[in-house]
């Protein structure tokens, strides 16, 4: 590894996108930083609508408008990819870094076939003939383990399942081995058994070829058996970064909190609603002047401290690996003194 | 459904619909007031030359024998007699097809690619201002009567500002007709190497041209513009896009196919829309075709024109509809590919 090239494949650095619209701007991501280590895995959860979603298009370099990058950095491999143009970035994305989108019902153009949808982002990046990006297809056909990959590689998305179809997206974001994958809300679409099937796979190909993840999901329990960190995301903040360890035992933020409390957990059979939190998320067009979860947080609503300050990153922990949160009431959270916290709890 | 399947329904079906043509120009002309077996003979003609005249018209028979020749006619190339004219409905109509059938390409072409270049113009990138503009043009266009616009553009552009020749014809007067081998003027100058008459005909080709294609073009560029939009939002193109395509690869290689498609379908529509406004657009421009043939024999009450015209056009409106469909499932494999089991 040479100097430059950091022990981080991907560093965002207060990434900033906001939307025009009629009701005003929408401020999707807001100075978000975060980074991926070299090979490793790290989890994007949060609502709907919280800008999970935007942060991964800017990060490609994907927004269009009414959307707008409006700041911050992407050093991808030591360089900056947020100020390379759309040429320069065009042969980044599918080679360095590369995207397996949410929905494999609508990611694939319906009127071509798997094949040439593959060789596509093949003879895209490497100086490679017809025949041999075929037969590197069909390879990779098999590597997501696409049964009759050969016969299947001339079918049209129609004639494959959903799981299938997912399948075919990884293939397609591993094709030209990059050092970075974003896969957002890979699973989201597909029924729980094809779930468990389709991470598998992306589990052993990225384990296989040492590709960095950054998966993005709301799905906590994807996220526990799946990422080494997690950057829980709120009204378009990363309110808390922490190692999943960390966040599943102690997890410092309010909103993350409620967060792992309503996932339904099957070693917990008691009766009963599911918690949920309460209320909405804050429209990103118009922002509370505080904490953006102070409306909705068991622990600091009504305060004068959350409604006024937006409250700053504190570290908490091991300052060599410290959990960071967004929290006025960070610290005591940590330590267990806040009356209404589960830290105590054991983790997932 | 396999595709025999499907082609066999649609045969059924076109044959349903032309019969419903035949019958309803048949019983039309009948209903109409008037006597046309008068209209021929003049109006002083003796009772016995009305009764002469209608007798070999065959008016005095029963509505379904005179149906049944006029079925069978069609059928064996006896479409009868064009008393207006003075020749056989056959002669007339194909001494004029060709003059028809230039303009009516010409009209297609004109449509077909000025809706591709603008609904591309006014999508590929977020442009209001050429956006709103194309779909201000395709509202005029859907709005305005063919022939009427005909008649204000040969009022400014021939007679105030005389950049195109008046209404007469397919050439001026002093150009003779290049030797045939087309039928189409423009084609046979060139291929005859007369310059000068190719820029003639297509000189007075241009304004109906773009009369007769204004409605085929609003409606395209509506249906393609509306398309591409849908399009643009797919997933599909920001899968493509992360694979390092660029934004115009992705246009042309993605969405423009997908967008195409479903304005295949249209085509049929257009023929009807081509065929419809040809009738009144070559009769302000004096065009030489079956429509301005049309318009004479309506008002005359020749019948034998008329019931031809109709059913000829319904039988080209069935086939060009079939032949889209089939083509459809050709070239969409949603519709040519089963599921897999």
């Amino acid at each position: 590894m040479t100097a430059a090239e950091s022990d981080f494949v991907l560093e965002v650095r207060d990434l900033e996108t906001n939307f025009h619209t009629q009701d005003g701007v929408v401020r999707a991501v807001r100075k978000v930083s975060l980074d991926v280590e070299r090979g490793h895995r790290v989890g994007v959860v949060g609502e709907s609508g919280c800008g999970k979603s935007a942060m991964a298009l800017s990060i490609l370099g994907l927004i269009e408008p009414p959307g707008r990058v409006a700041g911050g950095s992407v050093i991808l491999n030591g360089r900056d990819i947020a100020r390379f143009s759309d040429r320069e970035l065009q042969r980044v994305r599918g080679k360095e870094v590369s995207l397996v989108f949410q929905d494999p019902m609508t990611a694939l153009d319906p009127v071509k076939t798997i094949g040439a949808q593959i060789v596509e982002t093949i003879v895209r990046h490497r100086r490679i003939g017809k025949r041999a990006a075929r037969r590197n297809a069909v390879e990779l056909l098999r590597d997501v383990e696409v049964p009759h990959a050969e016969r299947r590689l001339d079918d049209y998305p129609h004639q494959y399942s959903g799981g299938m179809r997912q399948r075919v997206l990884i293939a397609i974001a591993l094709a030209n081995e990059p050092d970075l994958v974003i896969a957002d809300e890979p699973t989201t679409a597909l029924d729980v058994t094809t779930q468990a099937q389709v991470l598998d796979v992306l589990e052993r190909l990225v384990t296989e070829r040492h590709t960095a993840v950054m998966l993005i999901t709301h799905n906590l329990g994807v996220v526990a058996e799946f990422c080494d960190r997690v950057f829980v995301m709120y009204a378009g903040r990363v309110v808390e970064r922490a190692s999943a360890d960390d966040l599943f035992a102690r997890p410092v933020h309010p909103y993350s909190e409620a967060l792992l409390r309503s996932v339904p957990r099957p070693d917990q059979l008691q009766r009963g609603p599911l918690p949920t939190i309460p209320g909405f998320p804050p429209s990103l067009a118009h922002l509370p002047a505080g904490c953006p979860f102070e409306p909705r947080c068991p622990v600091g609503h009504g305060l004068e401290v959350c409604g006024t300050e937006v409250p700053p990153p504190v570290p908490v922990g091991d300052p060599a690996d410290p959990v960071v949160a967004e929290c006025h009431f960070a610290e005591e959270r940590w330590q267990g003194v806040t009356p209404s916290g589960a830290v105590s709890e054991g983790g997932a | 459904m396999p595709i025999t399947r499907r082609i066999a329904g649609q045969f059924v079906g076109g044959l349903i619909a032309i019969f419903g043509a035949s019958l309803i120009a048949f019983l039309f002309m009948r209903v109409l007031p008037g006597n046309p077996a008068r209209l021929i003979v003049g109006p002083l003609a003796s009772e016995q030359a009305i009764e002469e005249q209608e007798k070999a018209m065959g008016l005095g028979q029963p509505l379904w024998e005179q149906y049944w020749r006029y079925i069978k006619g069609i059928f064996t190339g006896d479409w009868g007699f064009a008393y207006s004219a003075g020749e056989t409905v056959r002669h007339e109509i194909f001494a004029r097809l060709p003059a028809s059938m230039e303009l009516g390409f010409y009209a297609f072409l004109f449509a077909f690619l000025l809706a591709v270049v603008l609904a591309v113009a006014s999508t590929y990138r977020h442009r209001p201002v050429v956006d709103g503009a194309v779909r201000g043009a395709s509202f005029v266009g859907l709005g305005m009567p063919p022939f009427w616009f005909g008649l204000i553009a040969l009022l400014l552009f021939s007679q105030v500002w005389h950049i195109f020749p008046g209404p007469d014809g397919r050439l001026g007067q002093n150009t003779p007709p290049p030797p045939t081998v087309t039928h189409f003027y423009t084609f046979d100058a060139v291929i005859a190497g007369q310059w000068g008459t190719a820029w003639d005909a297509f000189h007075h080709l241009m304004l109906p041209m773009i009369a007769l294609g204004l409605a085929p073009w609003a409606f395209l560029v509506r249906l393609l513009r509306a398309n591409l939009l849908d399009i643009s939002r797919e997933n599909f193109l920001v899968v493509v896009r992360s694979k390092g395509l660029g934004r115009r690869s992705a246009f042309e290689k993605h969405a423009l196919p997908n967008a195409f498609l479903p304005t295949l379908t249209a085509a049929g529509l257009l023929l009807a829309q081509l065929l419809a406004g040809s009738v009144l657009v070559e009769r302000v421009f004096n065009w030489p075709g079956i429509g301005g043939l049309i318009v004479d024999s309506i008002l005359r009450q020749d019948f034998a024109v008329v019931q031809t015209f109709v059913l000829l056009s319904a039988i080209l409106y069935v086939v060009v509809n079939m032949f889209v469909d089939i083509l459809y499932g050709v070239i969409d494999p949603r519709v040519r590919v089963p599921v897999a089991k």
